[in-house]
Parts: C-alpha cells; sequence; structure tokens
C-alpha cells in the first residue's frame, strides 16, 4: 500500500484545473504550488479576489506565508491581481490572455475563488465562462485553477462543476488527467471521495465516443463504496452501449476489484498498460 | 440411504473414529458420484485424501483439494467456493459431490470461526449444486469442535444410512448461539493509536498503517489487509452508524487488534459480512464481507460506548 502523500505533484498542474477544496489550508497549499509552478516555469499569472476580502485572507498573505517572493513577481508584472469587474469583462477572459502573451510571456495561467465569481456574475454567465475556459485552456497555452469550496456544492451543483472540469480535478483525495476518452484517476479514492468520482464519471462518459478507460494505475487506495462510485458513475455510459476499461490498476486495487465482482457484474473490463 | 434433490446444496456431516468407518460411509457416496459422471472432490488432510483415492483406484476424474482452512479466512474460502461452483455450473456440470475436513486451526477462536463458516455455507451456498459431505475425525477433534459440527449439518451420514439431523440449527440460531469472544489482552494496555472522534479516513488510515508497521512484525501484506479491513469497517460507522466514531489500535508483535465504536444501534444480523451482499448503495454488507476477508476475526457487539466492532489480525 503507498500512501499518496505526494499526490499534488502526481498530474502537474497545467490546464483547465478544478481545486475542490474542504480547508482552507488545504486551499492555500494546493493554491501556492499552482501559483510556484507558474512563476517558476515563468508564465503570466493573474488573480482576482473579493474587493472586502480581509487582509489575512488575501492572495498576497497566502503567498507570502507559502514563502512566494510574491512581492517581486508583482513588481515584474509576472503575477497580477485584477479587480473583479476587469478579470469578469462582458468580453471574457481571453482579451487578458491575450494581453499577456502580448507582452511576451509564453503562457497564461489565471485563478480565482468561485464566491468572488459570484458575486459579481449570475449561475449560468459562471458555467458559461467555465465551459468558454476549457475550451481555451485546450487552443491556447493558457491554464486556469477554479477554487471551489466542498461544502458550498450541492450534489446537482458538484455534477455540474465536475462538467467542466473532467479531467482537471485537484480535490485532496483525487486528481484526474488524460485526454478524449482516457480519464486517468490518481489518488485514494474511498467514501470522502466517492460523490465527485461519480460526478466525474458520469461527465465523462457523456464526451466519449464508445469506450472509456479509466487509468487506474495511480490509484492507491480503493473502498468498497468508492468502486460502487465507480459503478455507478459509469451506469448511464454503459447503459447506453458504452464500454468501460479499467487499465493497469495496481495488484491490490485489482484484487479488490475482482473481489467485489465489479468487472463480472457489470461490464467493466480489466486491461493491462497496452490498453492505454 | 434417503437420497436428496439434485441441484441444490446438501450439507452432511459424517463423524468417524476409524479409517474403516471412513471408507465404508464414504467410498460408496464418492463412486456414485463417478459412475454419474458428477465432478468428485476430496479436500481433507493429506493421508486422508491418499487413503480415499487409493479406495477409489486413483480414478483420475477425482479432484483433490487442500482442505478449507489450510489456507484463508472463511470469508475467502466461502467466495472460493461459490465462485468454483458458479464455474462448475457454467460449464454446464449437473452436480458436484465431495468430502472434507475443516481444518479448524489450533486456537479456540479459530475454532469458532471455521464453525461459524460451517454454519454459514448452508446459506451462502444453498443455490450450488454441490453434496458435501464434512468429516469429523472423532479421534483427533477437540470434544468444542465436534459439538458445532452436530449443530451446523442438516443431515448425518454413516455407515449405514443418511439421515436428518435433529440437533441441526438455523445458521442465524447458532451463530447467535456462540458465545461472544473474551477481551483481547492488548486491550488492557493504553492504546498505540486513538482517534476519539473520526472524520478524515485517510488520516486515519495513515495513522493506523505507521502504528502497524512500526509496532509489530506481522507481515506487510497483512498489514496492508488489516488497513483496508479498518477502513471499511470504520467507513460503516461513519455512514451508517452515529457520531462520534471512535477507533483504537493496539500493536504487538504477533497480532494486531483495532476497535471501531460507534453510538449507533448497530446491526443485529449475525450473518452481517459472511454473504458478499449486493451491489445497493445503501447496503453495508459488502464492506463487512471484505473485512471479514481481509482479518483474521471480526466481531461486533453492542457495549456500555456503543456498537463495537472488533478486528484482529495475526494471531
Amino acid at each position: 500500500m503507498v500512501f499518496s502523500e505526494e499526490l499534488q505533484s502526481a498530474l502537474g498542474w497545467d490546464g483547465h484545473l478544478l481545486l475542490l477544496h474542504q480547508t482552507e489550508p488545504e486551499r492555500h497549499l494546493e493554491l501556492a504550488a499552482w501559483v510556484r509552478h507558474g512563476l517558476k516555469r515563468d508564465e503570466k499569472i493573474i488573480y482576482t479576489q473579493l474587493e472586502d476580502e480581509p487582509p489575512a485572507r488575501s492572495i498576497l498573505t497566502l503567498l507570502a506565508n507559502q514563502n512566494i517572493n510574491i512581492n517581486g513577481a508583482l513588481r515584474r508584472k509576472q503575477f497580477e491581481l485584477l479587480p473583479l469587474h476587469e478579470f469578469y469583462s462582458p468580453d471574457g477572459q481571453l482579451p487578458l490572455v491575450e494581453m499577456a502573451l502580448a507582452e511576451g510571456y509564453r503562457a497564461v495561467r489565471l485563478s480565482a475563488e468561485a464566491n468572488a465569481a459570484l458575486s459579481i456574475l449570475p449561475k449560468a454567465r459562471h458555467h458559461e465562462l467555465e465551459s468558454a475556459m476549457e475550451e481555451m485552456c485546450r487552443t491556447h497555452p493558457v491554464s486556469a485553477l477554479c477554487q471551489y469550496d466542498r461544502a458550498m456544492l450541492t450534489d446537482d451543483r458538484l455534477h455540474e462543476v465536475a462538467s467542466t472540469h473532467v479531467r482537471g480535478v485537484r480535490a485532496s483525495q483525487l486528481h484526474t488527467g488524460g485526454q478524449a476518452d482516457h480519464l486517468v484517476l490518481a489518488g485514494e479514492l474511498d467514501a470522502s471521495t466517492s460523490d465527485l468520482l461519480a460526478a466525474v464519471l458520469r461527465a465523462a462518459g457523456t464526451d466519449s465516443p464508445g469506450v472509456l478507460r479509466l487509468d487506474l494505475s495511480r490509484v492507491t487506495f480503493l473502498s468498497v463504496v468508492a468502486a460502487r462510485a465507480l459503478v455507478e458513475g459509469t451506469q448511464g455510459f454503459r447503459a447506453c452501449g458504452g464500454r468501460v476499461l479499467l487499465v493497469a490498476p495496481p495488484t491490490d486495487i485489482e484484487w479488490f476489484i475482482r473481489a467485489l465482482g465489479v468487472d463480472r457484474r457489470v461490464r467493466v473490463e480489466l486491461a493491462g498498460e497496452a490498453a492505454l | 440411504m434417503t437420497k436428496p434433490k439434485p441441484s441444490n446444496y446438501v450439507h452432511d456431516a459424517l463423524f468417524y473414529a476409524s479409517d474403516d468407518e471412513l471408507l465404508t460411509a464414504a467410498v460408496p457416496f464418492l463412486s456414485e458420484g463417478l459412475a454419474r459422471d458428477e465432478t468428485v472432490l476430496v479436500e481433507c488432510r493429506d493421508h486422508i485424501n491418499r487413503l480415499l483415492t487409493t479406495a477409489l483406484d486413483d480414478d483420475p476424474r477425482v479432484v483433490c483439494f487442500p482442505r478449507p482452512g489450510s489456507s484463508g479466512r472463511p470469508a475467502g474460502t466461502i467466495a472460493w467456493y461459490q465462485e468454483t461452483l458458479q464455474a462448475e455450473v457454467d460449464a454446464g456440470i449437473s452436480q458436484v459431490r465431495g468430502v472434507g475436513e475443516v481444518d479448524f486451526g489450533p486456537t479456540p477462536a479459530q475454532w469458532a470461526e471455521w464453525a461459524r463458516f460451517e454454519s454459514v455455507i448452508n446459506q451462502a451456498l444453498a443455490q450450488y449444486p454441490l453434496w458435501g459431505v464434512c468429516m469429523y475425525d472423532t479421534r483427533v477433534l477437540p470434544e468444542e469442535i465436534v459439538h458445532a459440527g452436530e449443530r451446523t449439518h442438516p443431515h448425518l451420514m454413516t455407515t449405514k444410512e443418511r439421515i436428518a439431523n435433529p440437533q441441526y440449527v438455523d445458521p442465524t440460531d447458532f451463530l447467535r448461539s456462540m458465545p461472544p469472544p473474551g477481551p483481547d489482552p492488548l486491550a488492557s494496555a493504553p492504546p498505540d493509536v486513538h482517534i476519539p472522534d473520526l472524520t478524515n479516513l485517510a488520516d486515519a488510515r495513515r495513522r493506523i498503517h505507521r502504528a502497524c508497521l512500526a509496532g509489530s512484525a506481522v507481515p506487510k501484506s497483512s498489514v496492508a489487509e488489516f488497513v483496508y479491513a479498518i477502513n471499511e469497517v470504520a467507513t460503516n460507522a461513519v455512514r451508517h452508524g452515529r457520531r462520534p466514531v471512535s477507533v483504537r489500535l493496539w500493536t504487538s508483535p504477533e497480532w494486531l487488534l483495532c476497535t471501531v465504536t460507534d453510538h449507533g444501534t448497530g446491526f443485529n444480523d449475525p450473518l452481517a459480512g459472511y454473504l458478499p451482499g449486493s451491489s445497493d448503495a445503501a447496503e453495508p454488507g459488502q464492506g463487512l464481507w471484505l473485512a471479514r476477508r481481509l482479518s483474521d476475526h471480526v466481531d461486533a457487539a453492542r457495549t456500555s460506548e456503543g456498537f463495537c466492532v472488533r478486528l484482529t489480525t495475526g494471531r
């Protein structure tokens, strides 16, 4: 058994990412790692926060507390803290990206907390922006870290948020990655991640053509509840004729899957790494 | 001799006190199976397997297995039987018959686990076409094991006949009648890990795993299995019980002990966790079933503190 204490680096910090946190310390750690990654690669980082954010909670304080030389980055404008109305202008975020690229940066990073966005945007508009960001991260040298407090999400909202970040989840025990019909799951899958896992799988099933490959090679723990989430989350996809391949699970995880009969009961197939 | 209907599980016991008695009862039974082209199994101690196969003229159709309990745990053995018998059914075999001797192990705690196994399989294997005769060598088995055998088999086979067993007890009643296990001596000392209000399963797993490796010579693979088992029981307590859920772990060089206690009423089904359960997300049985497969003993009881599930491994 391996514990994924280094999970935060397992699938990297690029792309359209969902930072789904349960505590503030967790949010600080993950956000700092994301910023540090961008600063090291000389990327432009654009951030926004609530106008009346208390100083103790301000991004600048947070990053300084994580030993990041944010003042230097601010001085050279590699890190920019924009007001909400500029970050979420009616033209969307593409103009910000284009301006940063014109400044000579090779890539751009954008981040905000969802509650900050929702303080000035209707939910529907925010969801549109999330979908647009998903596309922009695919077509431009852009990474985004969208921060959501897990406690604030209902089941429906969780599914909505998961659907725009299927391959970019960064929760404390579950990271996702991959492309197209290939979804990488990394981390410890147990009762605390099962609803998120099910939401991700439901969303993944809607954009996979006929076969969904779930790469389990980086899963370090799987419980009964999480195994059920694997079954339930792919139920709709399989009911429409889709095939699910559980690829390259570690030996103990494979034993678990077989012991629970997941592979026998629900047309979920176990495959080796060649299937990736 | 009263012959059962084919196609469902038949669970007989044969109590014998000499090799002659064993051969007189078992050989005609097995020969009949061979004559009918049934799958015929012998799962006994090595010298008994040899005795029987020699008496059957070393018929190559007789399949020999190690006896149940020689490796693996009761819940895992049940799963193995279910998978093996299902494979036979899928291959078109209409009847399997066999004789076997459970390896009850050296300790009373293990005797009790395998006596429960003998009882539970009346239900766990009910749908499979197996006529199994469990053989009890009264020359060597403790009285306690023989007495349990007398209560867990619906029919008795003798050298002369096969009869309904008036002492047979339904599995639920049998399991309820078993005395609760005594206190574990490890629990008289302060625990090595104490989580008074479990909220983070991953953190709990890490602490328990580290403590087990640091405090015990139990093999790493068994420790890993034990942590999985504890996680399942703790998950059940968090999801179906009442907070706070407290977890305590004691380690020793030879074995590990863990208790998971919540303030709910727990479950009242003595068969819980002995059968695989359904795929229903609300069904707690699968987690407990896995816990029984991954640890040596799982016992549950209501205590003054609440509902307590106790797991041990290594003994």
